[in-house]
């Protein structure tokens, strides 16, 4: 390979390479949707075809379907080195432009292959003597020298990179073919390593530490992952594993749920059929007889309504996940998703983005509201790309945790700290497994949303996270400001780092005065930097504005107007596939500062709804009946557009089954939203009935120390139970 | 023969027809490697653009292998609805020439 020069240097275009790494993700999705048509096929076809043919071809098309599968991921990891490859190649061509830069700003002449000339000196000034002249002429020489070998090491840095990813590259590729050539067996689990099959069979046990998984991750061939899988079909949602392989299982795993949610509701259906339309007649029953019929179809009602909400929920999941038919939507990745009513979506690759910010959402929350958490999450994204063309933004909708279902659920903070430990351990798996530079972190909590988020980032770990973005708090679960721990920010300048606001009328922030969840943090005296939302104005519904649900969102979603900007027609998104996204929230990447903070603390803002953005924007030229002076005059101008409030929120927020299944709960426990397990008080798991909670079969996840499959930072939570392999959620 | 006759062939006839039409498409997933050439072009002249280009034809080696063993058992699911249709037939045939 003849030797680097800088015109060469200067025309790479490595985002080709992540143009490459999708069109693999592609391909990989197609074997995957291929292998499940098989695998339904011949489920089918077992339904009437037995004996010894039958038995020989299922053993087959397991077999293949295993390797298809298995090639399927081999694909992913291949993408993943092309991607990688793309970014070191992008860093190390800016690495020498810049030393270029470098070089020509000093006055040196830099020739293509990268040799430097001195600057040619100005004529002395009159008087200098000779040894002032040669004085001058020896700096320049120097600092002519120092510039050379600085580009000289660029250029070999890049060369170096140039050899090694070519070396990765065709090494993936290699492993591609040999997976797919090599013969399997159904259930076969040779061919793994000896750390996997120590896991597989139980003696040894996964990291749950999000670093110790990525490092363990990052070893693992495409036939460990897939073995892995296998026996772990909830291993997507652990933290630290990186975000193209969490979204590759999960969706898999997604179509698993879907149809074992599908069943348990034909199952429940089937048990009664003469009761679809309705509770069965009570004419010419003796009292004992009606009780125990009242009795038999309450629980029968209870498990209908909790098996349909299941499969709603995840149909919604499925449904958020599929880009918009004109195709302005960015690429989604299911990071997270069980059948206790969870999932995580994230909206550009967090893994890639230089800005990240994570949404919980607030009471009420359930999957089936999860096509409205995305599209709030993407017009994030649409403000975040008028602020900042420039930076690459990822916003991830949280539904990680068990949100309170109905306002008496969240006077407590049982919810908060049921979903801070997952919150934490998400966002430490965020930073492990992003690729370059750190990105620019924020979480960002809606109403309970906020406790979660104040609970989860205060306490004696620091919270590895840039900025906190606390949005109609009925109280963020801490005291003070001080209280926050953020990973590199001293106690005393937090109130620069979390970020308040609360819509005139809302009511929620109003809940802050007990006291119960903490402060209002958009008091004048908790310290939070506050900025301000729209007010909330109650609006008759209409064809236009949808049903009642986005009417109460408005009243009681606390603010939501504001900060959530609606969706925009005249707000161009970005293409698909171009990386730029702003910051979501304020707009500073570590790697990239868009915003100047100095001079946001100083601007005197103006205001409309929407997002912390870059100060330099011009205001909405259309005005704007919303837009009001920031609360404090050292506060954040917020960009969006003006939207009647409470347009925004779609009516799938508000589906009321959940509401249903959970009021029973309440009605037979007397207590509302908590159920007793083992002894303990817990909040309810969303999903599954009430019964099978009890039993603690709901979630089923075979890795991890919480019985709900998701893995929290603590203890042996990798272990793998092989007698339990196929274990099932009820 | 009451296994062969509860055979519902309607249904392998769909394993087959996925497992054909598996074949086919993994054989002409060839995205990958169209974007490798893409790839290749935005790094002319470098050690990754050689690499992504033999890369190519090396994964389509790999689907083909994996649409070689698809088409494989697909050919035989083929035979079985084949046999179990003439098994059908002949003890139709049968039942006929007995007069039940």
């Amino acid at each position: 390979m003849a030797p680097l020069t800088l015109p060469a240097v200067r025309a790479w275009q490595p985002g080709a390479l992540t143009g490459a790494a999708q069109a693999t993700s592609t391909t990989s999705s197609a074997l995957d949707d291929h292998m499940l048509d098989i695998t339904r096929a011949v489920n089918t076809a077992q339904q009437t075809w037995l004996g010894d043919g039958a038995s020989a071809a299922y053993a087959r098309t397991q077999a293949i379907v295993t390797a298809g599968n298995r090639t399927s991921t081999a694909l992913v990891s291949f993408g993943d080195v092309l991607t990688s490859a793309g970014n070191d190649l992008a860093a190390a061509k800016e690495a020498v432009l810049a030393a270029v830069d470098a070089a020509q700003a000093a006055g040196c002449q830099v020739s293509d292959d990268g040799t430097v000339r001195a600057p040619v000196l100005a004529a002395p000034p009159p008087g200098a003597s000779g040894e002032d002249t040669a004085r001058r002429e020896a700096t320049a020489s120097s600092a002519a020298q120092q510039h050379a070998a600085a580009i000289s090491a660029a250029l070999d840095a890049a060369a170096r990179a140039d050899t090694d990813w070519a070396t990765k590259i065709a090494a993936a590729a290699e492993e591609v073919r040999d997976i797919a050539g090599r013969p399997v067996v159904a259930g076969d689990t040779s061919g793994v390593s000896p750390a996997m099959a120590a896991i597989l069979n139980g003696t040894g046990s996964l990291p749950s530490d999000p670093q110790a998984l990525h490092d363990f991750w990052d070893d693992l061939s495409p036939q460990d992952k897939e073995a892995l899988y296998a026996a772990d079909p909830n291993l997507g949602n652990r933290d630290g594993i990186p975000v193209t392989d969490r979204d590759h299982v999960n969706r898999r795993h997604l179509v698993d749920l879907q149809a074992n949610a599908q069943t348990t509701l034909d199952d429940v259906k089937s048990q009664h059929p003469e009761w679809a339309s309705g509770p069965p007649s009570r004419v010419g029953m003796s009292m004992e007889d009606l009780m125990v019929q009242e009795s038999a179809y309450d629980v029968w009602h209870d498990d209908l309504v909790a098996a349909q909400s299941s499969v709603d929920g995840l149909n919604a999941v499925e449904a958020a996940l599929v880009p918009d038919p004109d195709g302005s939507s960015p690429p989604r990745f299911l990071m997270g998703v069980d059948n206790v009513d969870r999932a995580i979506i994230a909206s550009n690759n967090p893994d890639l983005a230089n800005n990240v910010t994570t949404s919980v959402p607030g009471t009420g929350t359930n999957l089936s509201g999860m096509v409205g958490g995305v599209d709030r999450s993407e017009r994030m994204l649409d403000q975040a790309a008028l602020a900042d063309p420039s930076a690459a933004t990822s916003v991830v909708t949280w539904f990680g945790y068990d949100a309170p279902p109905e306002l008496p659920d969240a006077t407590g903070s049982a919810y908060a700290d049921n979903g801070a430990g997952y919150l934490r351990s998400f966002q430490e798996g965020l930073r492990v497994t992003h690729d370059g530079a750190p990105s620019h972190n924020v979480l960002l909590g809606h109403s309970y949303g906020t406790t979660v988020v104040g609970t989860a980032a205060s306490g004696d770990t620091p919270m590895p996270v840039d900025d906190v973005v606390l949005v109609a708090s009925p109280g963020a679960g801490v005291d003070t400001i001080g209280d926050f721990n953020l990973t590199g920010v001293p106690h005393d300048e937090n109130g620069s780092h979390v970020f308040a606001t609360a819509a005139l009328g809302d009511p929620v922030p109003l809940f802050g005065g007990t006291g119960l969840l903490g402060p209002n943090p958009d008091g004048y005296l908790f310290g939070a930097t506050r900025f301000s939302s729209d007010p909330i104005t109650r609006r008759p519904r209409t064809a236009a504005t949808g049903t009642r649900a986005a009417q109460d969102w408005s009243t009681w979603g606390a603010s939501s107007p504001g900060w959530h900007p609606p969706r925009d027609h005249r707000t161009p998104r970005p293409a698909p596939g171009a990386a730029p996204h702003p910051p979501a929230t304020r707009g500073a990447g570590r790697a990239r500062p868009a915003v100047d903070r100095a001079r946001l603390l100083d601007s005197p803002g103006r205001c409309h709804r929407g997002l912390l953005a870059d100060p330099d924007r011009r205001p909405d030229p259309d005005g704007g009946a919303s837009r009001v002076q920031l609360v404090r005059p050292a506060g954040y101008r917020v960009v969006g557009r003006d939207e009647p409030p409470g347009a925004a929120e779609p009516a799938a927020d508000h589906d009321d089954r959940p509401v249903q299944r959970r009021r029973h709960d309440q009605q037979r426990t007397g207590e509302p939203g908590h159920v007793e397990v083992g002894g303990r008080r817990e909040p309810p798991a969303a999903g599954g009935s009430r019964r099978e909670r009890h039993r603690g079969v709901v979630g089923g996840g075979l890795v991890g120390g919480h019985p709900l499959g998701w893995v929290r930072g603590d203890h042996d939570a990798g272990r793998i139970h092989p007698d339990r392999a196929n274990e099932r959620a009820g | 023969m009451a296994d062969v006759l509860a055979v519902d062939r309607e249904a392998l006839n769909t394993l087959r027809s996925d497992l054909a039409t598996t074949a086919d498409t993994v054989a002409t997933l060839n995205g990958t490697s169209v974007g490798l050439e893409q790839g290749a072009a935005g790094l002319p002249g470098t050690a990754t653009a050689a690499a992504c280009a033999t890369a190519g034809p090396v994964l389509m080696e790999g689907l083909t292998l994996v649409s070689q063993r698809v088409q494989v058992t697909s050919d035989a699911v083929g035979q079985a609805i084949a046999t179990y249709t003439e098994a059908a037939d002949e003890f139709a045939r049968a039942v006929r020439t007995i007069g039940i």
